[in-house]
């Protein structure tokens, strides 16, 4: 039989279509896919065993419990502990991709120097020689000048260490952060809290324990006193969109209503001793004075002054904004003395005085530099200065630090980023990254009770980087390792008998009595727990001030922030959200600020649309803001929600990666009282 | 919480209580493996299955009040746009959990699904999937990254379910335990706005709680039997809900 070229075409015809009806076809199509799903392009997740282990957050005051899920040693999520006393089981977006930071290409891996406008390699030794000599020469001239720690997370026992350290060198001062929340001197018992009016606070948007506060959000009332309508405002029960500035006006219009109308507390005004004084102040505030200033109507005022004490125990408080910065003294207490009317403090509901893990011997008070606050510091007075965690001082006005320092000065910042303070300094010295550093986390700012957790290292350090105290130790040529008199402070715990620990794997409970030994103790702390005192009392009122020596400067205040400048007409209002306002995030943040819009990210302003219009620009615009200390370039985002006359400016990561908050907080200028949270502006497109 | 008895997994948002905080597109991207953005990528290229917007009553200062509206794969239940159109049955709907899956190896980047959807909530793989330099040792092990070239969307974190369903196996349970399966967004969510589990049975919370007074679907209209309710006692919200969420970015 021979073979035609008809048959052979048949063949290869036929061959070719019963291929397809074979399972060849699939098994290639499957098997491409499943081999371009593990191409080069495409990063393998590691392998190995799976485990659980627990820490605290450090990456801001709120002392978080952490769930950490590792493979092998390297934590691949992070989420909160369930059933925490303070945290309720919450971290917040920048905590749960906290363990990305450590691994963050910009991460400081040796002490650098700078020469000129750039930085070089330098040994750590050389570094702290540098500092060593200078404290020398102090000590040897009898220079009146200081060498001061500021301290970007005080209420550590890094930071007792510290101070103890600063008692005994020459004209030592321990500064605390511009914006320091863990300093503050007591707790509110938000849970039976009935009324807050915050000035500001960004009470549901990273505030205190943000998990103790949504938690407790369903049982108050909450009173919104902000120009920006953040997110705070949108959640609140009322909103009072407030003229900058004038926020001390309205607390005293609102004391003034409860003053007139005998609503306030008469027996905890009895206890403040200048209350008359503070009575007329107040009288000078009516509902219409207050309102001319504040752009709030009288009748709105008074109706919060009723809505405020008709739902008791009711607060008032005010906060630093994360980007903003610090309130003005003089305004905080203008807002603080709503307390005394409403006589929410020391009672349950209201503020209740902080207490203190116990201490190891020889950290008493006395034997420790006092804390200060940069602005009690005269100016030219800094001869060496050291800042701990200068990457969380990003969004500090380096204008209002810079003008303390010594013709002559040395500058070193403790950093795990080339980043914030630490990118004005002399000498930048690494430190081990969240995640990295054996260390505590202090009680948190809002939580009455005393608190103590140990964030224990879950990764390894890189060799170089030192932490603040075996820093000073090298400086002054020996001293406690933070281990040691970590190790200490647990024990002085144990000694204390008082409290309990709670425990992160099981959400069990101990009496610190049932523990056994201070190492037991440490154990269960390291392992992942905290331990909580018992709730405290409400205490006996002491007899105060409220005024201190200041009603004037509180009149002053009160009489508005921003006076009118027809050259500048705008008001710009920077703001931040402690997530992401100053220093390095996780790239993963980005889902936020640059594949959304959630939030506005900083390299942008808002505007009221007919603020825009006014100045000629619109949406997608870039327009150059300038005020008398400077100027910064943004985008414009035109929003009907922003106040008209009011330019909003975020201080944070930015899309494009290349805006940093420096120019903007810069721009603001630092005012006498140190303080930089409004500028007056005008606005152009570039 | 039974997988294999035709569980009908879904969700109900609290819109009354989410701050934007933006904790579930984090806690989503992580557990997911959602890479970073590209440094070109913007609203319209970059993946977030689940994205936060924010819905105005579009009213002007200082009258203005606004919500954040969570917005993820809706699991459509009945005719699900995306299967109808895919031509390659990378779609399914999982009959044990009611879960739209998308398989990404079969996907062939048409883009069809994406625009069938009417919740815009499928995202294109524009780039290869990039971390920076050892981030990767921070991926999950449970859940492989996406290529260049395929569509992907949320599966309400299927590797999660995987591990609830592996651990019931191992303790010789059929049925997985409802604490054991919750997906990341849910857990994430520190205002507890997010409630998660079994629609289908009438006890859970979320099924109580999707027959609320408040209780809403987008796009109901269309019928698809979307498993991701919505609350909120605000009227603005269901009015402006009604006549529409407004101007969504298009993507792909």
């Amino acid at each position: 039989m021979g073979l035609g070229r008809r048959d052979l075409l048949k063949l290869v015809g036929g061959g070719a279509a019963g291929f397809f009806l074979t399972p060849v076809p699939w098994w290639l199509i499957d098997g491409v896919a499943i081999r371009t799903e593990s191409w080069p392009g495409v990063p393998d997740p590691p392998r190995g065993e799976v485990r659980t282990r627990y820490t605290t957050c450090t990456l801001c005051p709120a002392a978080c419990g952490v769930r950490a899920r590792c493979v092998v040693d390297q934590p691949v999520s992070l989420a909160g502990v369930a059933s925490h006393p303070a945290s309720a089981g919450v971290l917040c977006p920048a905590g749960l991709c906290g363990h990305h930071l450590p691994l963050l290409p910009n991460r400081l891996r040796q002490a650098l120097a700078r020469k000129g406008d750039n930085f070089q390699p330098v040994g750590i030794d050389a570094v702290a020689g540098a500092v060593a000599t200078a404290l020398a020469d102090m000590r040897q001239n009898g220079s009146a000048e200081r060498v001061a720690v500021l301290d970007a997370r005080p209420g550590r026992t890094a930071s007792l260490m510290y101070r103890r350290w600063l008692r005994a060198a020459p004209n030592g001062t321990y500064l605390l952060a511009p914006s320091a929340e863990a300093t503050a001197p007591m707790g509110i018992d938000i849970a039976r809290t009935g009324t807050v009016l915050s000035f500001g606070a960004p009470v549901l948007d990273g505030w205190g324990t943000p998990g103790r506060v949504l938690e407790a959000r369903k049982t108050f009332r909450l009173i919104q006193v902000e120009t920006r309508q953040s997110r705070t405002a949108l959640l609140a029960d009322g909103w009072l969109p407030i003229r900058p500035g004038t926020e001390a006006a309205l607390a005293l219009g609102i004391a003034n209503v409860l003053i007139e109308e005998k609503l306030y507390d008469a027996a905890a005004a009895r206890n403040a001793s200048d209350f008359a004084a503070y009575a007329a102040l107040a009288a000078q505030f009516p509902p219409q004075r207050a309102a001319q200033l504040t752009g709030i109507p009288a009748q709105t005022i008074i109706a919060a002054a009723h809505d405020f004490v008709g739902h008791g125990p009711a607060i008032a408080i005010a906060a630093s904004d994360p980007g903003g910065g610090p309130l003005g003294e003089d305004e905080q207490i203008a807002i603080a003395a709503l307390n005394v009317l409403s006589g929410s403090i020391g009672r349950e509901g209201g503020f209740l005085p902080r207490g203190e893990a116990s201490r190891p011997a020889g950290f008493e008070e006395a034997a420790l530099a006092p804390e200060q606050g940069i602005a009690e510091v005269p100016d030219a007075s800094i001869r060496v200065l050291i800042i701990d965690d200068a990457r969380a001082a990003g969004t500090w006005c380096w204008s209002a630090i810079e003008r303390k320092l010594a013709a002559t000065h040395i500058v070193v910042a403790m950093t795990e980023f080339l980043e914030g303070a630490a990118q004005h300094a002399d000498f930048a010295v690494p430190a081990p990254a969240y995640l990295e550093a054996g260390e505590d986390a202090p009680a948190p700012p809002d939580v009455p009770a005393a608190m103590f957790s140990l964030a224990g290292a879950l990764l390894k350090p890189p060799p170089e980087a030192v932490d603040g105290a075996a820093f000073l130790n090298q400086v002054a040529g020996g001293g406690p390792a933070l281990a040691d008199v970590l190790k200490q402070r647990v024990a002085a715990i144990h000694a204390s008998r008082r409290g309990e620990v709670f425990h992160y794997a099981d959400a069990s409970r101990t009496a610190v009595r049932d523990v056994k030994s201070a190492a037991d103790l440490w154990k269960a702390l390291e392992e992942g727990g905290c331990w909580i005192d018992h709730q405290p009392t409400p205490h006996e009122k002491p007899l105060f001030a409220i005024l201190g020596d200041a009603p004037d400067r509180v009149l002053e205040a009160a009489s508005g922030r921003l006076p009118a400048d027809a050259q500048f007409p705008l008001a710009l209002v920077p703001y931040g959200w402690r997530g992401a306002a100053g220093g390095a995030i996780s790239p993963i943040m980005t889902k936020l600020y640059q594949e959304s819009d959630l939030r506005p990210g900083g390299d942008t302003i808002e505007l009221h649309p007919d603020t825009a219009r006014k100045y000629g620009v619109a949406d997608g615009h870039v327009a150059i803001v300038q005020t008398r200390c400077g100027s910064c370039q943004r985008r414009v985002r035109v929003d009907e929600s922003v106040m008209p006359g009011v330019i909003q400016a975020e201080v944070g990561p930015s899309a494009s990666g290349n805006c940093r908050p420096e120019a903007l907080l810069n721009a603001c200028g630092v005012a006498g009282d140190g303080t930089w949270r409004l500028a007056r502006a005008s606005l152009r497109r570039a | 919480m039974a997988a294999n008895k035709s569980a009908r997994y879904g969700m109900v948002i609290d819109l009354d209580r989410c701050t934007g905080c933006g904790a579930c597109m984090v806690a989503c991207a992580i557990e997911n493996n959602v890479p970073p953005a590209n440094a070109k990528a913007t609203e319209r290229t970059g993946i977030t299955w689940m994205r936060v917007h924010r819905l105005g009553n579009g009213r002007p200062f200082p009258d203005s009040r606004a919500v954040f509206f969570p917005i993820l794969c809706q699991q459509c239940g009945h005719h699900t746009p995306c299967v109808a159109v895919c031509p390659q049955n990378a779609v399914e709907v999982d009959a044990a959990t009611g879960i739209v899956d998308q398989m990404p190896q079969r996907c062939l980047g048409c883009r069809y699904c994406m625009a069938a959807c009417p919740y815009h909530a499928r995202y294109f793989n524009w780039w290869d999937p990039a971390w920076p330099a050892g981030m990767e040792k921070t991926l999950n092990p449970d859940v492989a990254p996406r290529m260049r070239g395929v569509v992907e969307k949320c599966n309400l974190c299927h590797g999660r379910l995987h591990r609830a369903e592996s651990k019931a196996a191992a303790e010789g349970r059929r049925d997985i335990a409802a604490n054991d399966y919750v997906p990341a967004c849910v857990e994430a969510c520190p205002a507890k706005a997010i409630t998660f589990g079994d629609l289908a049975d009438d006890q859970t919370e979320v099924a109580q709680l999707a027959r609320s007074e408040g209780a809403f679907r987008l796009l109901e209209k269309l019928g698809t039997e979307s498993k991701v309710y919505y609350r909120s006692e605000r009227p603005w919200v269901h009015q402006a809900v009604k006549s529409g969420i407004g101007k969504e970015p298009q993507r792909g």
